[in-house]
């Protein structure tokens, strides 16, 4: 059996796919950004991206060409989501995953409703309207889109490899509620190696505490909290070394007993 | 390699019909040429990328050259296919297509992972803030309009929220979608104008020589998004034209939705365009008294986008009022400095650390201004002869004839940011008129084959110099580091600080830094900035004179300042722009010598500024010392 409107079966598939999903997977816990799987790229790109343009150029203008409706639902698809943003604001919820794909599902599945109407009256069935392709396009079409491909990877890597190499130390002071004073020391190693360093911590050149050996890999991260009897009367000294490298201070600190206030 | 070489050139197929070729909905005939225009223009891309990784590398000496080949091979074969005759309307739209792919990969493959540009980070920072607090408005300090206009946010927001992307990531994409939107747009338009899709291709590569073509408008900014939906919406209303009133309605909502998505998103373009809609609507109502030629009234959206643009500036963004004027001030008055002999014009091609662009850079600029000029000149002639009484062509020769002024505004220091930003715009008309001197310029039969690469030449050297035009040699690829230098300043080093700085301190410290840093710690170090646009004071003394005095302090207390960051990097090189930390510092001090190192440390040297961060060349400093030491009795 040939499907007499595919085009609008596929984006009423993928709406209801992305809803189910983008609800059940926030509701799951996952309620901040940047935490949803990968495997809802392509989908969420879809949706935001085209989806709701295609169901309302379909809705409102069923037989127009296919650059024309590629144009279309990308501008009117970018249009929906900027004006949706606004709409969004003035709910109590604002601008979350979960109102985001909601709105644009509504959108969508309303417009589809309008556009399954509109073409059931039509005899005319779907067309692409796009030559078809030969083989020997299709492969070089292919060859092209892997080298554009292989571009972006080769800067991509190449942008990673080229970071610079250092090593963070930092130190923050603070009083706590009890009227204790302490500071929060930390060492991060982004050497693109493993090293070794030497913490000291010093008042009025009298040592207070010192780390000989800190072992870190790479992108690795030592934390420590050095307690203090009393607020310093003087400033604290930290100076971070590498081992190999005893005779110079490779890294350092100051803190002043203002801080602590 | 002599049949190479046959082949190119019988890709030529001459003469050319102009005037009777395909009409604009007639047959297409097959996907002709794409695949090995798209296969060659992939090429030019893979080799910009190479040059990209030289560039990571320092070697300049290499990656130049591979860039400006990379870019010949992008635009070069797409001009050579529009000027031949066996060229189909698919195979056009299919290399329109490509041609969007592969320019947006250009800009993006200069940095991949997050974005580097000055406008970016501010913009980075109200998607953020949208994302974090669920709602518009927040106010940003780097750019106080910023969340005033959230059309960009909100879409990148929704693509962050339903995706799981980064805000780079997610705006890349965006990015990329709008610039199909405007290269697909453009090709629309010019073919329902030209009656032609190969006119309409043409326009569109003139179109491409734009000076904010290649970055300006593919950057993560506000005007990226609204200008591809402009120039959608004037294809629309033309379309609207052509319609029964049953059809015309139909247009109109989704004319309004756009418009309305223009109007939040940014402000110049929505103005821009009420602009020439009016143009667009006087030419008409001139059209119809002088001729009795049925073009289409777009007085209509004239108004409506009026009553939006006053409605939303009136109830949301009164900010942009003073903030555009304060713009447009410096500007005039700067053009008027320069007429009236108060100041010199502006060195071209060298920037205020000394760097000067080589000498083909040059040539491709003045190569394309004459090329301009002359395709301007001729395609006003041929307005004369067949379209005066046209409405909308009319108003797309008015923008056109503005392009003259703006490698003038260029001669000055205030004007000339304005003159590139504008190019977008002018562009739209003068690609028109420029593309109508390119297919209708009458030649002898004999030489009609060498119009034709005069023209395949002349469409390459508009493209390249609109590059040079628009983008300074630091911004073009990815460099070593070098401080004071924009977005070549910005290393791994400095974004793992501000990112630090977000972890351990938290958000919205008052913080103040350099320039770079400025917009770095703003954005992806979520602090907020001291700066002169959002608070009224000037930092730079702070970090400039050599010891920390009363003054110094007065301001530290004042502006409530809790950290400041100091990239010990500045002390190696000029600044490229002429400041380090504020722009007046370039009227006060000519550097000519780098920042000395020693009155950065003077910091160290302080007994109640504590030294809490040390990453080798960034360190930041805790204040609270000296505000906790003002609130003790």
């Amino acid at each position: 059996m040939r499907l007499k409107h595919p085009d609008l079966l596929v984006i009423l598939v993928i709406t209801l796919l992305t809803l189910t999903l983008g609800i059940s997977n926030l509701r799951a816990g996952n309620s901040e950004f940047e935490t949803l799987p990968l495997w809802m790229a392509p989908l969420g790109i879809l949706m935001v991206l085209f989806i709701p343009g295609y169901a309302i150029t379909s809705a409102i203008l069923p037989h127009i060409g296919s650059e024309r409706i590629l144009l279309l639902s990308l501008g009117l698809s970018i249009s929906i989501s900027a004006v949706g943003g606004l709409a969004l604001n003035l709910t109590p919820w604002g601008l979350t995953p979960t109102t985001c794909v909601t709105w644009l599902s509504l959108i969508t599945l309303i417009s589809l409703i309008y556009a399954w109407r509109q073409r059931g009256s039509s005899t005319k069935s779907f067309e692409i309207g796009v030559p078809t392709l030969q083989k020997e396009n299709i492969a070089v079409f292919g060859w092209a889109a892997s080298i554009l491909l292989g571009s972006v990877l080769i800067t991509y890597v190449s942008s990673i490899q080229a970071e610079t190499t250092f090593t963070q130390l930092w130190a923050i002071p603070m009083r706590t509620a009890d009227n204790q004073y302490e500071i929060q020391i930390g060492i991060r190693n982004e050497e693109k190696r493993p090293e070794t360093y030497n913490l000291y911590i010093g008042v009025d050149g009298r040592r207070l505490e010192e780390y000989p050996e800190i072992p870190l890999e790479s992108g690795s991260e030592w934390t420590t909290v050095v307690q203090l009897d009393d607020k310093p009367s003087n400033s604290i000294r930290i100076n971070l070394y590498r081992v190999n490298d005893l005779n110079k201070v490779y890294r350092w600190l100051r803190l002043s007993p203002e801080a602590f206030k | 390699m002599a049949s190479f070489f046959r082949k190119i050139v019988s890709l030529i197929d001459l003469p050319l019909k102009w005037e009777s070729e395909h009409p604009i909905h007639g047959n297409s005939s097959g996907w002709g040429h794409t695949s090995m225009v798209s296969a060659v223009i992939s090429f030019g891309v893979l080799i910009i990328s190479f040059a990209c990784v030289l560039g990571r590398e320092g070697l300049d000496n290499w990656s130049i050259p591979l860039y400006w080949t990379g870019l010949v091979l992008i635009v070069f074969p797409a001009a050579l296919r529009f000027m031949s005759i066996d060229l189909s309307r698919t195979e056009a739209v299919g290399i329109i297509l490509t041609l969007a792919v592969g320019s947006f990969l250009v800009y993006y493959m200069r940095s991949p992972t997050i974005f580097k540009s000055f406008d970016e980070f501010l913009h980075w920072r109200t998607t953020y803030d949208i994302l974090k607090n669920h709602h518009l408005f927040t106010p940003n300090a780097l750019l106080p309009v910023s969340p005033l206009y959230p059309g960009l946010e909100n879409v990148t927001a929704a693509l962050v929220n339903l995706t799981g992307l980064s805000i780079v990531d997610a705006g890349s994409v965006v990015l990329l979608v709008s610039r199909v939107i405007m290269i697909l747009g453009l090709f629309l338009f010019y073919e329902f104008i030209f009656k032609s899709f190969r006119a309409a291709g043409i326009a569109v590569l003139v179109y491409m020589g734009s000076s904010t073509f290649l970055y300006f408008d593919t950057h993560f900014a506000y005007e990226s998004v609204a200008l591809p939906l402009a120039i959608m919406s004037m294809w629309m209303l033309l379309y609207r034209g052509n319609e029964n009133r049953r059809g015309k309605l139909k247009w109109s909502l989704l004319i309004g939705l756009t418009s309305f998505a223009i109007v939040i998103t940014h402000h110049v373009t929505s103005y821009l365009l009420i602009a020439f809609y009016i143009f667009w609507s006087c030419a008409y109502i001139y059209s119809l008294i002088t001729s009795n030629e049925k073009t289409t009234l777009v007085l209509d959206m004239a108004i409506l986008n009026l009553t939006l643009v006053v409605i939303w500036v009136a109830t949301i963004a009164k900010e942009t009022v003073p903030y555009l004027s304060d713009i447009l001030n410096g500007s005039l008055n700067s053009i008027y400095d320069l007429l009236t002999g108060i100041s010199g014009p502006r060195q071209l091609f060298v920037n205020s650390a000394g760097d000067a662009a080589i000498i083909h850079e040059r040539i491709f600029a003045f190569g394309s201004v004459i090329i301009l000029g002359l395709g301007l000149l001729f395609g006003f002639w041929m307005w004369w002869l067949k379209f005066r009484r046209s409405g909308l062509q009319t108003a797309l020769m008015l923008i056109a004839i503005v392009y003259p002024a703006l490698p003038l505004m260029r001669l000055s220091d205030g004007s000339w940011e304005m003159a590139n930003r504008l190019s977008g715009f002018v562009f739209f008309g003068l690609a028109w008129i420029v593309a109508l001197a390119f297919v209708y310029f009458p030649v002898p039969k004999k030489i009609f084959r060498q119009k034709q690469w005069v023209a395949v030449i002349g469409l390459t050297i508009i493209f390249l110099g609109g590059v040079v035009a628009g983008s300074a040699p630091l911004q073009r690829l990815p460099q070593r580091y070098r401080p004071a230098a924009q977005e070549r300043s910005i290393d791994n080093e400095s974004v793992v600080a501000a990112d630090w700085a977000r972890a351990k301190l938290g958000v919205n410290n008052r913080m103040a830094a350099d320039r770079t840093l400025t917009t770095l710690f703003g954005s992806y170090g979520v602090q907020r900035m001291v700066n002169n646009l959002s608070d009224q004071v000037s930092i730079s003394g702070l970090f400039l004179n050599i010891d920390i005095g009363p003054e110094e302090t007065d301001l530290i207390k004042t502006s409530q300042l809790q950290y400041i960051v100091i990239d010990q990097r500045i002390a190696q090189g000029l600044p490229t722009l002429g400041f380090y930390f504020e722009s007046w510092e370039q009227l006060e001090v000519a550097f000519a010598q780098p920042v000395n190192l020693s009155v950065l440390e003077k910091f160290d040297f302080y007994p109640s500024i504590n030294r809490i961060y040390d990453s080798g060349d960034i360190v930041i400093y805790d204040l609270k010392g000296i505000l906790n030491a003002s609130q003790t009795p």
